[in-house]
């Protein structure tokens, strides 16, 4: 089966955040960008599914302008087989992202489609489950643990009272979480065999796709900054401190 | 908002949670879905009775917990409409802020008055309802049937008798210094004492001291306490977010140069081994 892999170019995770002083939004200029960090443990599931001979091949996509192909260029440096670029030079929702992945899964017919649970810019996590709704198959999210066995996967997530597992028919869309796996690291040899790995680029227009009541966002601004704090010296000065407060 | 809504509660035998419900300051009528196959959380079987329902609502609401994060965004795409996530203030009908890139900035978000508003909400932003209302139930029967495609098989839970982390009032977090499974146990005694709650950071739940449903932070559980007190615990970016909006925040850690200590209220550069038999003495 093949498996598609969604991958987004976002601000590395361990850049401090800077919002712009005019509220337009955050400061991306000379920023180090990434593969958003989920994208890239879902990539590194349909690798090792692959590996398995689960799958026969892995396709990454990614939806934006040209800039997003280096994200690519990495996902095909990692193992992927194939890239996609889906052009476009507007900001995508998710429900509009989940449309036009879903044109991608009537061409392409994975048996799987794996995401991060969400984008560490937006923290939305919806493009996974919206996806799923409009393909009218199941999802399973904050995927912690997964086994493919025939046409069903088993997946453990990752939920507020523990973990809950699941089983679904596939195909499916899942999004991982964490503690799924940790991915593997790029060799070099590998970054020089991608450039010859196959990254087609098709614009959303041409997939029929066009945003329809969009959330207007704007005024970006810094949260509101906590108080000065104060340091003491002892656990008996500690516990003194909370006492006076009623914490305690 | 200020508007009257409706109460969804769905499962197999749900009249006990509804009556519940029904006390919710605010809440207009509550509607009791009873179905053997509603009992499991499954967003494919959930959403399809809440969209059967959203006809006659403008606002579709859930919250921001691992249930409301899988259910809601299924619910929105049935309906056609964009989501807003994880609300954490209310501007107007349609203006919410929120929290993006793990709360290091706010946005304002306008949604389209003329498509429904599906949304989740950021729980740690708001403090519970009074409960003095008086709302009717209504029984209503499935719309849909299971989903054959999605099974439910089991939930492990952390288990224990603690206060649950997401509602506690006061938070004892433990991060990677403490080393080991056995010396989370520092932590358990610790919030026993007190009666708090008990949390970790990433990085201790990667290193398998303590189960994930105790995680703190931008991809666990946000919370906003009283009072939070973090021992060994760095303050990453991404922990931070997790409790920007507690009361008081403690950080005991043994670098005084830890990113924790710019949040905190109270910061104490010390071996929180020495400290917490110290602050067990102190509090016994």
């Amino acid at each position: 089966m093949k498996i598609l892999v969604g991958i987004k170019r976002v601000i590395d995770y361990n850049v401090r955040i800077r919002v712009k002083s005019d509220g337009s939004g955050v400061d991306t200029d000379g920023v180090k960008m990434s593969i958003n960090p989920f994208d890239e443990i879902a990539l590194e599931e349909a690798l090792r599914i692959r590996e398995a001979g689960i799958a026969e091949e892995v396709i990454v996509v990614s939806m934006g302008g040209n800039e997003c192909q280096q994200q690519l260029r990495t996902g095909l440096a990692m193992g992927a087989d194939r890239a996609i670029q889906v052009d476009t030079s507007e900001k995508l929702q998710p429900l509009t992202i989940a449309r036009a992945f879903l044109k991608l899964i009537e061409k392409e017919q994975p048996g799987l489609v794996l995401l991060g649970k969400q984008a560490i810019d937006g923290d939305n996590s919806q493009t996974a489950q919206m996806l799923a709704a409009l393909w009218d198959r199941p999802q399973a999210t904050f995927a912690s643990d997964m086994n493919l066995s025939g046409n069903t996967a088993t997946v453990v997530r990752e939920v507020d009272a523990g973990l809950e597992t699941i089983e679904i028919d596939l195909p499916a869309v899942v999004s991982v979480d964490l503690r799924l796996n940790e991915p593997r690291f790029v060799k070099l040899p590998d970054i020089m065999k991608a450039k010859r790995k196959p990254l087609d680029v098709i614009s959303i227009d041409e997939l029929g796709v066009t945003s329809e009541n969009d959330l207007q966002i704007s005024h970006y601004t810094p949260p509101p900054a906590r108080g000065k704090g104060i340091m003491v010296e002892s656990a008996a000065e500690l516990v003194a401190e909370l006492k006076t407060r009623g914490l305690v | 908002m200020g508007q009257d809504f409706d109460i969804v509660v769905m499962g197999a035998s749900v009249n006990e949670i509804a009556s519940e419900a029904a006390a919710i300051d605010g809440a207009a009528t509550i509607i009791a879905i009873n179905a053997e196959h509603l009992v499991s959380p499954l967003a494919t079987n959930h959403a399809a009775e809440v969209v059967a329902l959203a006809g006659s609502y403008s606002h579709i609401l859930g919250p921001s917990t691992t249930y409301g994060r899988d259910l809601m965004p299924r619910i929105a795409a049935l309906l056609g409409v964009n989501q807003v996530s994880d609300i954490s203030a209310v501007e107007d009908t349609y203006h919410f802020k929120r929290p993006i890139y793990a709360g290091n900035a706010i946005v304002d978000v306008h949604a389209p008055e003329t498509a429904k508003l599906v949304a989740t909400v950021r729980v740690a932003s708001w403090k519970a309802a009074g409960i003095e209302g008086g709302a009717t139930v209504e029984e209503h029967s499935a719309s849909a049937t299971a989903s054959s495609h999605t099974r439910y098989v089991k939930l492990e839970s952390g288990g224990g008798e603690r206060p649950d982390l997401q509602s506690a009032t006061r938070v004892i977090s433990g991060g990677r210094a403490l080393a080991s499974k056995e010396n989370f146990d520092l932590i358990y005694e610790l919030a026993d004492l007190i009666g708090a709650g008990a949390g970790a950071s990433r990085a201790a739940v990667d290193a398998d001291y303590c189960p994930n449903d105790m995680q703190v932070g931008q991809t666990g559980k946000i919370i906003s306490p009283d009072l939070y007190i973090a021992f060994g615990i760095s303050g990453a970016i991404q922990h931070i977010t997790g409790i920007k909006d507690a009361g008081t925040i403690v950080a005991v850690n043994k670098d005084a140069d830890a990113p924790i200590f710019e949040v905190a209220d109270i910061g104490l550069a010390a071996d929180l081994f020495t400290v917490i038999p110290e602050m067990k003495q102190l509090l016994g």
